[in-house]
């Protein structure tokens, strides 16, 4: 809610005429997308359990580290995501202009957020704490996704420099898939797909190097 | 005096404790100074479509989230941090320690708890970022509605530590309060003016969630679009109202937990 009252007073007291509407719609969506996505909840939590010294039981047991964290994030936290689905059935309430190409930006979104997630949590084995840099990541996401502003209120050139990058592709694509399709290009669809393969590449060399490296020095 | 050699003591040795884990904690100012930079950015961002905002100008916009960068950093780190400290010790029960000797038991965790260095690592970088980002000769500020929005500064954060001392008093029931707590993050509030907020968030300001008119009406103040006497007045009843019930509550939540763990 309070991201929208920003909205709502900039809607109501700026010399621009922009619909509250379109922007509650927006944020409802977005919001919702983005926590039902997780953000950097597996991370979070990859992160915080390899700072208490965790990991260790872990790595000895026959599980997959990313599953058992997503595990964690899906079937404990059923709040966050209830909250996600009504925050997103709230969104589409305001304003649906739905496309099926929703369906190709949602298992890109899904791998996006899937690769950083392994990114970020590589870095807790060469660092003490890297709950930093999870953060500092977490503000660009929120930046560039259009978390803080949307990227179709943004001046033309700025924001296809930021549909250029991977963070678009995790909330404001797939939210604006479901608000005002015309907006979004296949162009902007394959640029997606890209950042999806050259990212799932790099997190699965740099997870791989990462965990045996971190086995060869902790057992 | 001895009250003051304990505080003094307590300052010291968060000091240590704090820079004794310095390098760990770099990963953090980096974080802060990149959500600032974001925040910054994306104001910056907005301003490029509009030219202002009830009036004012993207400057002043800036100076009002500063304001809330201030009040960010001194609820978390002198509000929150020792009321988590208190809940825990509530919860583990290690609060049996302080209670048998002759100190003022929120004077002792407001001194031992109140993270000086990690405002001073955290916040320094982050206002950089706004002061330099601010064109200072776009702002009219004078010097009574700056020093008054210093005074409502100190006021709101009164009122925040109180009643987030009321929410941490519960543990002493419940055994557990950090959820509770845990409200100054949901509800921290947004950079937008305050003569511009609607009603409903300024009502919720001055009941439950006060740490919203720390981070954005001092700001507002001290760039002169506030009238005195509509601000002073329900910010000197929430004091009073505040401090009545955390007082009470607190001490009977104090005299439970005394009386069942003596």
């Amino acid at each position: 809610m309070l991201p929208i009252t920003l909205w709502f007073v900039i809607a109501e007291y700026s010399n621009t005429t922009i619909e509250f509407r379109t922007f509650a719609a927006y944020f409802f969506l977005a919001a919702g997308i983005s926590h039902f996505l997780g953000h950097v909840a597996v991370a979070s939590e990859f992160i915080k359990q390899a700072k208490r010294g965790e990991l260790n039981s872990l790595l000895v047991k026959p599980v997959n580290l990313i599953t058992y964290m997503y595990g964690l994030r899906y079937g404990f936290v059923i709040i966050v995501n209830i909250v996600a689905i009504i925050s997103i059935a709230i969104g589409l309430i305001l304003i649906t202009n739905f496309s099926p190409k929703i369906f190709f930006s949602i298992p890109i979104a899904f791998t996006i957020t899937l690769t950083m997630n392994v990114l970020l949590s590589s870095v807790a084995f060469y660092l003490k704490e890297a709950s930093g840099i999870k953060n500092t990541y977490y503000h660009f996401h929120r930046l560039f996704g259009g978390l803080l502003v949307p990227l179709f209120f943004l001046p033309t050139n700025i924001a296809s420099i930021f549909l250029l990058l991977p963070f678009a592709h995790t909330v404001y694509v797939p939210t604006q898939l479901l608000q005002n399709p015309s907006s979004i290009t296949n162009t902007n669809l394959i640029t997606g797909a890209v950042w999806a393969a050259v990212l799932s590449v790099t997190a699965y060399a740099i997870w791989h190097h990462s965990i045996k490296r971190y086995d060869a020095v902790g057992t | 005096m001895k009250s003051l050699t304990l505080i003094k003591a307590n300052v010291v040795h968060n000091w240590q404790r704090s820079n004794a884990f310095f390098g760990n904690n770099w990963t953090n100012v980096f974080s802060t100074f990149f959500y600032s930079i974001t925040a910054v950015a994306a104001i910056n961002l907005i301003f490029a479509s509009i030219d202002s905002i009830g009036g004012l100008n993207k400057d002043e916009i800036i100076y009002i989230a500063l304001w809330g960068q201030l009040g960010f950093y001194v609820s978390i780190y002198v509000t929150l941090a020792p009321l988590k400290a208190l809940v825990e010790d509530i919860h583990s029960g290690s609060l049996d320690s302080w209670l048998i000797r002759p100190v003022s038991l929120l004077s002792q965790y407001m001194s031992s708890h109140t993270d000086f260095v990690a405002i001073a690592r955290d916040a320094i970088p982050s206002f950089g970022v706004y002061i330099l980002a601010i064109s200072w000769n776009n702002l009219n500020l004078g010097m009574l509605d700056t020093s008054l929005a210093f005074l409502f500064f100190v006021m709101t954060f009164y009122i925040t530590y109180r009643f987030y001392l009321i929410l941490a008093s519960t543990a002493f029931w419940q055994g557990e309060a950090s959820s509770a707590l845990g409200l100054m993050w949901t509800l921290d509030g947004q950079s937008l003016p305050f003569n511009l907020a609607p009603n409903w968030y300024k009502t919720l300001g001055y009941t439950v969630a006060p740490q919203m008119l720390m981070r954005i009406l001092p700001g507002t103040y001290a760039l002169g679009v506030l009238s005195f006497w509509p601000v002073m007045i329900p910010i000197t009843i929430a004091i009073i109202v505040t401090y009545i019930l955390s007082r009470y509550i607190f001490n009977k939540g104090l005299k439970k937990y005394g009386s069942a763990s003596s």
